[in-house]
């Protein structure tokens, strides 16, 4: 199976080829109000709107440089398009998915979730992220707060 | 055969005998109320139930085929006047149609169909041939046995064997005596049948909606491209690049426009099963209804269309179950024995207007006022201040069911808050109206298609965003100059004063968690409604009003519940739509922050007799109060003076690429002209009149009323239709189609 890969500050991070559609540079956003903070805004893709997410919060990762252009990798989901911002590109790597291990138990629970497997790749480690898994995450999040406001209402 | 081309033969077959059997249902009940010409339903019915035999045979679905014989042979025996059309007879085709339809679902679904279920209906048939057989016998001794007998297996293998594969072939069994074949045959070609023209597979093709909806997907990114195109041309313009770009621009006008219709269905889709249900329905209840349908030619887009079948369905079910009354009570209450269920759909104001009325008991507000109490959704103290409009739409409340006894139909306390949150959700509005002893309208105003909305763009703390202009009610600057037009604050709640009310305010920059400053003192109020609240929201400016088209939002977004999608402006800029219930919902303007009008509670107690709910939009002229029907009006603008161009003897003005004529209402009224300055601004009420838009040229807007009014008439002015009490105030209500005669406009068609 292929995985297309790409660096988080200075971490090498993949995701199912199968799932990604092209790789764009960054694009004028449009920042979403009370949307929640991996939500970097929708961009316009053709016509279409990408939602475009930074998951380095997520992953307990430092801000990215601002001044530095961004790439976004567009993966179509089941609930529309979504584009995940990047450092840098990798290689495509085609891997066994058998070869890939379960987060080991000192990665901090969050991190466990968002990460599928780990594979062991001569230039170091490479963590496939589930991006289906994150994105339903912060639904969750979502519905939680607004329960919360309603039960204190 | 390959499978895929299989697949494509049976789906073929579903969706041609599903259209067929939902006629062949309207068919049946034509033929009950005796409606037009007997053979003629009969030769329809027939032809479609004679199809279905023949193309699910032909594709070896015996049991389809034994179930559809049934019917057929029946029908055959109607059609030769053996047996005559009773009750028992069409209840027991209309059994044969469902059953058939079900076994089309069943195939859809990819289960083989099973007549054995159907033993019980094959038997109803065939008892009731017997039934008329027997009757006839004396007259007609020859028929014996044959069409009653069950399928003879002879004919089953026929069946089978033969490749019927165009309807227009004999019958692949011919159970029916031979005399009878000859006649349809006969039928067939002598009567080409006038009304229908030509074959509906010559002139039309299928086409699958997902192949529309990617079409029109590429018809808004085109509309968007354009956009961009236009703005860039503006600035540099080169003249012989203008030339094609108006022309791209047109062009992608009309394809927009002609996509769009590609996707409009009539409302018809959705009511040629109401009179089925309704059949059933006052059946099952011992009521009589009779149905009536106007405006079936409506045109929705697809999407609206699935939208409101079931919220219709819904009201359909009530007004049967609990607006209309048993025989019984209606004689006592002094009316026809049969009641009327009238389903109406017009267009208004660029929405449409699907209208249900009974002439049923009515609502009576103090029995909703008081189930509201008991349910707790509303205090006594709430119940004394609504008005009785607003009573008697607390039905929409979840949670709401006034069934003195829970039937079949309907009464389970879910439904009427169903029907609203459905109808919101495609940005419609529903409304109810109601007479005790007379009657109840339930009213929905719908948009026209979902996927492109005109909506106003606002900005608010430098970002963008659209309010559809459904939810829009009007705009209004505010000035700290003038007490009218400035904030004030009831404790840390800013409201405005609104002609003499209290509006409250929602300040979408801290809503949004955007900005936490004080408002600032030249802001705009954008007056919006949504789920029966009235409420301003605070934005910074007002843009401009646009047609967007509408992106869904991604799954993660929609859970925020404070927008109802995104769109493309035309920079190419994406923009969030605002949903306005969820961000009244967030701004905590629950049903207490609802703008109580005193003024209609009092009118509503003095109804005079004669009297007609209209919508009105109150003007002046000089020193006259006019009122124009709402539903004539179109748009209203603020025009400079000097923009008035002559044509001939008449003032014309350009109004969105075309020649709108222009008519002064104090021309109408015998007001002496005043000279106007060339930058003073005119206000102009734009109306559809003798089918050209056409402006007319008022001094200024003072409010909009909807309420019960009595139109009296005291003289005989030219060009005015009665006078009329709305809001509290006199007002002349304007006759447009006077106003037409008076400016010498000639009729179009």
């Amino acid at each position: 199976m292929q995985y297309c890969t790409f660096y988080l500050d200075k971490k090498h991070y993949g995701i199912p080829m199968m799932e990604v559609q092209e790789v764009m540079l960054q694009q004028d956003l449009t920042p979403v109000p009370l949307a929640p903070s991996v939500v970097r805004g929708l961009m316009n893709l053709r016509g279409n709107i990408v939602l475009s997410i930074d998951i380095r919060r997520r992953l307990g990762l430092p801000e990215s440089d601002p001044t530095q252009d961004s790439i976004q990798i567009i993966t179509q989901g089941p609930a529309g398009l979504v584009g995940w911002m990047v450092d840098q590109m990798g290689e495509v790597a085609d891997l066994d998915p058998a070869a890939g291990e379960i987060p080991p138990g000192t990665v901090p629970a969050a991190n466990r979730e968002l990460t599928q497997s780990v594979f062991q790749l001569e230039s170091g480690l490479l963590m496939v992220l589930d991006g289906q898994r994150i994105l339903e995450m912060e639904q969750d999040r979502l519905e939680g707060i607004r329960e919360g406001s309603r039960e204190l209402a | 055969m390959n499978d895929d081309m299989q697949k494509q033969l049976i789906q073929d077959l579903v969706i041609e005998s599903l259209e067929g059997l939902d006629s062949f249902d309207a068919e049946m009940l034509a033929l009950e109320e005796k409606e037009g010409n007997t053979q003629e339903h009969l030769r329809l019915a027939f032809r479609m139930i004679h199809t279905v035999k023949g193309s699910s045979g032909c594709l070896g679905f015996e049991s389809i085929e034994k179930v559809a014989h049934a019917g057929e042979n029946l029908l055959s025996l109607l059609r030769d006047e053996v047996i005559t059309v009773d009750h028992a007879v069409i209840s027991g085709l209309l059994q044969c149609s469902d059953a058939l339809r079900e076994m089309m679902h069943g195939l859809e679904a990819g289960s083989s169909p099973d007549a054995s279920r159907h033993a019980d209906l094959i038997q109803l048939l065939d008892g009731l041939q017997k039934a008329g057989m027997s009757q006839a016998e004396q007259g007609f001794g020859f028929f014996d046995g044959a069409p009653g007998a069950p399928m003879p297996a002879a004919a089953a293998g026929l069946a089978q064997t033969g490749w019927g594969l165009f309807e227009d072939e004999p019958a692949p069994a011919p159970i029916v005596p031979e005399e009878v074949l000859i006649e349809e045959v006969a039928l067939k070609s002598d009567v080409p049948s006038a009304s229908q023209g030509p074959r509906a597979s010559e002139s039309a093709i299928r086409v699958e909606v997902a192949q529309i909806d990617r079409l029109m997907n590429l018809v808004g990114e085109l509309v968007l491209a354009r956009n961009q195109i236009l703005q860039l041309a503006g600035d540099k313009a080169d003249p012989a690049l203008l030339g094609p770009i108006q022309r791209v621009n047109l062009i992608t006008t009309e394809l927009q426009a002609s996509v769009m219709k590609t996707r409009m269905q009539t409302v018809q889709t959705v009511w040629s099963k109401f009179p089925r249900l309704v059949r059933d329905l006052s059946q099952e209840l011992g009521k009589k209804v009779v149905l009536t349908m106007e405006g079936q030619e409506t045109e929705l887009d697809r999407t609206v269309i699935e939208a409101i079948k079931d919220p219709l369905t819904h009201i359909v079910r009530n007004s049967i179950d609990h607006g209309l009354e048993d025989p019984a009570g209606r004689r006592d209450s002094g009316k026809n024995e049969t009641g009327t269920l009238c389903l109406r759909a017009f267009h208004e104001g660029g929405q449409v207007v699907l209208q249900i009325s009974d002439d049923g008991r009515g609502i009576d507000p103090a029995r909703i006022s008081k189930k509201a109490i008991e349910r707790g959704l509303i205090t006594k103290e709430d119940a004394a201040r609504l008005s009785e409009r607003e009573i008697l739409n607390l039905i929409f409340l979840a949670g709401f069911s006034t069934a003195e006894k829970v039937t079949n139909v309907s009464g389970r306390g879910v439904g009427m808050d169903v029907v609203r949150s459905n109808v919101e959700k495609i940005g419609g509005t529903v409304e109810l109206t109601s007479i005790v002893g007379a009657g109840t309208t339930m009213q929905i105003r719908i948009p026209l298609t979902l996927a492109i909305v005109p909506a106003l763009l606002v900005s608010c703390c430098g970002a963008r965003f659209a309010i559809p202009q459904a939810s829009l009610l009007e705009l209004v600057r505010l000035d700290p100059t003038n007490p009218a037009r400035s904030i004030e604050w009831v404790d840390q709640a800013p409201v405005l004063r609104l002609r003499g009310k209290l509006l409250a305010l929602l300040d979408l920059g801290p809503a949004l968690g955007l900005s936490s400053q004080p408002i600032a003192e030249e802001a705009f109020v954008v007056v919006v409604e949504a789920s029966g609240r009235k409420f301003g929201v605070v934005v910074d400016a007002v843009l401009d009003s646009e047609e967007i088209v509408v992106k869904p939002l991604h799954i993660v977004l929609k859970a925020l519940g404070v927008f109802a999608g995104a769109t493309i402006l035309g920079d190419g800029q994406v923009a969030l739509i605002l949903d306005i219930s969820g961000l009244a919902r967030r701004g905590g303007l629950n049903a207490e922050n609802k703008t109580l009008d005193q003024d209609r509670v009092d009118q509503n107690l003095l109804v005079p007799d004669g009297s007609e709910h209209l919508r009105l939009l109150m003007a002046r002229v000089a020193q006259n109060r006019v009122a124009f029907p709402l539903e004539e009006v179109t748009r209203i603008e603020e025009i400079p003076a000097s923009s008035i161009e002559r044509s001939g003897p008449r003032e014309v003005l350009q109004y969105r690429g075309r020649i709108m004529p222009l008519v002064r209402i104090g021309d109408c009224l015998g007001e002496p002209r005043l000279a106007a300055a060339a930058d003073d601004l005119l206000r102009v009420v734009v109306c559809q009149m003798r089918g050209t838009q056409t402006g007319l040229i008022i001094d200024s807007i003072e409010d909009i009323f909807e309420e019960r009014v009595l139109v009296e008439r005291f003289g005989n002015e030219r060009c005015i239709a009665g006078s009329l009490v709305a809001g509290g105030l006199v007002a002349d209500l304007l006759d447009l189609e006077r106003i037409a005669d008076f400016a010498g406009m000639v009729r179009k068609n």
